[in-house]
């Protein structure tokens, strides 16, 4: 390595490395364009808020023929929803149909429950292939999900799912795939939601046989029914009794901040309040859960700092439950 | 998305689109799991996305998405203690062509590196960004992150001897 003494090859190295970088990244990338691990929805469904909250406008731009008709149906639907007509899919059909609703979803339509969440996932892993089920949940912006670098024909790969919140104040997401063969779905603007129903099958017949994940992912046949779209909720009701005080949500939070941080920290603000207002966005922590945040400022290494090398005057940010005082999340900067 | 003429958009969509592996090897030295790196990416993506409107110079996407992405990186780690379980293993990075020896040691010495020296380091020699690029991004001044880089090339050179 004597050819690196001066800082001209030092430079003329790093250049190199960093064209090798980006023809790796381009390479894997091309071999596994998701980042996201399937194998285990449910377990990872927090990399799949994180994850999969991405792109949703590239699949517009590179390939797929679905956003064409994505904002022809956005605004569907009625304050007590329709259900499209058999003929196509996403036509605002019906008259509208006056349905037992449930945290603003039907439980039934055309004889099936309407599955969400967790009982929704449950059902895909037990469905014969073929089934017809029925999943409900709440569309948000941004998720109509695309990836940048896509083999032609893997509709199976995560970032191309549609997620469904649990509630229209957000909460934990479960995915629903377009499939080989996709038809519109709506989109939704930033700070509003809509209640869906889609009819999916699992054990799609062009999910490759050595794919066991792809079997048991459901594939949007149809949208079975649609909500009108509404403003994310910001009034979430009073806050629940025997929370942590202030002083006590101060003190937790100031432990946990110190044990990141070598110096003296100092409390900016003490929050109490719906996630959903206090809270940062991109976590699956749901938007009316009461917490507590608290901010400070410190010296707080960055990421991955391995020493005291690298502590920098920076903000830290504790999400404490409001009742139990568990750190939720923790951030900095915040 | 923001409002944008439909061509425009599709445009811009299309260049962050074309920037997906230097924002990964960019990540790469970011954050300490591929998978991690990964995620950055999609993360930076979906920040790019939503924020095209508020891209003043079209022709700076580049400099603009790895801003984005090392500010976020900042965050990262915290965030996702919290939420899920992180990789333990780093990946070592092998890269096609020229010498691997030659490219894992170089690597290995960035990565002794003190992140925000690294990360200084990456955005201004080898992404090519200006120096008050990644200052910005990295909220310190010009002057910190030039200290970073003399820090850093320096380090480079002891490592590499």
């Amino acid at each position: 390595m004597t050819d690196l003494l001066d800082d001209r090859h030092v430079l003329d190295n790093l250049r190199e490395v960093f064209r090798a970088d980006v023809q790796r990244a381009e390479q894997d990338l091309l071999e596994q364009p998701s980042p996201v691990r399937v194998s285990s929805a449910g377990r990872h469904i927090g990399v799949l808020v994180v994850g999969l909250v991405v792109v949703g406008a590239l699949a517009i731009a590179l390939r797929s023929p679905l956003f064409s008709s994505l904002s022809s149906i956005g605004g569907a639907g009625s304050s007590s929803g329709t259900e499209p007509s058999g003929g196509s899919p996403t036509a605002p059909a019906s008259p509208t149909q006056t349905l037992a609703l449930i945290g603003g979803l039907p439980t039934n339509l055309n004889g099936l429950p309407v599955l969400r969440g967790d009982d929704a996932l449950t059902a895909f892993r037990s469905a014969n292939p073929g089934q017809e089920l029925q999943v409900g949940g709440w569309l948000s912006a941004g998720q109509v999900l695309s990836c940048p670098v896509l083999r032609p024909g893997e509709w199976w790969n995560p970032c191309l799912a549609i997620g469904l919140h649990e509630t229209s104040a957000n909460g934990p997401l479960i995915f629903v795939y377009p499939g080989p063969s996709p038809i519109p779905t709506p989109k939704v603007e930033a700070g509003f939601t809509q209640p869906i129903v889609f009819s999916v099958h699992t054990g799609d017949a062009s999910c490759p046989t050595d794919n066991l994940d792809c079997h048991v992912l459901p594939v949007i046949d149809s949208v079975a029914w649609i909500g009108a779209v509404v403003p994310v909720p910001t009034n979430f009701g009073p806050a629940p009794s025997g929370g942590l005080t202030r002083a006590d949500a101060v003190d937790t939070a100031r432990a946990s901040a110190k044990a990141n941080s070598s110096g003296p920290l100092t409390l900016v603000s003490a929050q109490a309040g719906p996630y959903g207002i206090v809270g940062p966005s991109g976590s699956d922590v749901r938007a009316d859960r009461w917490v507590w945040a608290v901010f400070f400022t410190g010296q707080f290494p960055a990421p991955d700092c391995a020493d005291s090398a690298c502590l920098s005057q920076s903000t830290f940010l504790v999400v404490l439950d409001y009742q139990s005082g568990d750190v939720l999340i923790e951030e900095s900067p915040a | 998305m923001p409002e944008s003429p439909a061509g425009e958009l599709t445009s811009a969509q299309a260049e962050i689109a074309r920037l997906a592996p230097e924002l990964l090897a960019v990540a790469r030295y970011l954050v300490s799991s591929d998978s991690d790196a990964r995620d950055l990416v999609q993360h930076t993506i979906e920040i790019g996305l939503r924020r095209l409107g508020q891209l003043r110079e079209p022709t700076k996407i580049r400099a603009w998405l790895i801003a984005i992405e090392t500010r976020e990186a900042s965050g990262w780690r915290r965030r996702l203690r919290h939420v899920l379980s992180l990789d333990a293993a780093v990946h070592e990075i092998v890269a096609p062509g020229g010498s691997f020896e030659h490219q894992v040691t170089v690597r290995d010495a960035l990565r002794r590196l003190p992140p925000r020296t690294r990360a200084a380091v990456v955005l201004h020699h080898m992404a090519g960004l200006s120096v008050s690029e990644p200052a910005a991004a990295l909220k310190v001044s010009d002057n910190t992150v030039k200290s970073q880089l003399r820090l850093g090339l320096a380090r480079l050179r002891e490592d590499l001897r």
